[in-house]
């Protein structure tokens, strides 16, 4: 399966809220690390309400966070 | 590696302990190849001890953890579902057809009884089974170690 089409910007945000590391985050969203490496990386497309959930942590919309590449 | 990843592996290697140590009960060791039966006991002995310890250790750590299991895990398991479920299927109807087969040819031949025996019935099926479980474990390793 080849990555996927939605690219994120989770490591930068990540490093703007204080340098949260992936582990910080996985847990605020229920998660396990593993996914979130794997998000970051393109490798897996998450789900909807775990994409709000991710945006939510950063406090910033949906599009900002994941965008969609045609 | 993952709790899930770590399960996986572990699984695999009590199912083969499992296969391995009914298949030398039932049948014994095939006498075409030298006799190693003792070297590869001892090896399926420790995979089988050390793979259970792994299990219940994790089983344990479950409870300090919030998280062991996420979407992408059970996205990753209902592939492995799909497969085994695909050759437990054909599996079976093979099996259904030899033993129809079996009862069908019974009389022109000892060959065509083999299958439609009870216990013949018994072992394949229980070899079919673990064999499921262990391509249930194959393919989420696959997934979890070159796509996910």
């Amino acid at each position: 399966m080849d990555e996927t089409k939605i690219i994120n910007n989770i490591r930068k945000l990540r490093f703007n809220h204080g340098e949260m590391t992936q582990a910080e985050l996985a847990d605020k969203v229920g998660v396990t690390r593993q996914t979130i490496n794997a998000i970051e990386a393109a490798k897996y497309s998450p789900s909807l309400e775990l994409a709000f959930k991710i945006a939510k942590v950063f406090d910033k919309p949906l599009e900002e966070v994941f965008q969609y590449q045609s | 590696m993952s709790k899930q990843e770590i399960l996986s592996w572990t699984s695999i290697g009590f199912s083969l302990s499992v296969v391995f140590f009914y298949v030398l009960m039932v049948f014994g060791w095939p006498d075409i190849i030298p006799d190693y039966s003792d070297h590869f006991t001892k090896i399926f002995f420790n995979v089988f001890w050390i793979a259970l310890a792994i299990e219940l250790l994790i089983g344990i750590s479950e409870y300090k953890n919030k998280v062991i299991k996420d979407e992408r895990d059970e996205k990753i398991e209902a592939k492995g579902l799909k497969n085994a479920y695909g050759f437990l299927s054909f599996s079976i109807v093979v099996i259904l057809i030899q033993v129809f087969l079996s009862n069908l040819f019974s009389e022109q031949g000892s060959a065509y009884e083999l299958i439609g025996q009870p216990n013949m019935i018994f072992h394949a099926l229980f070899l079919v089974l673990f064999s499921s479980s262990i391509i249930k474990r194959t393919t989420m390793i696959y997934h979890y170690r070159k796509i996910y």
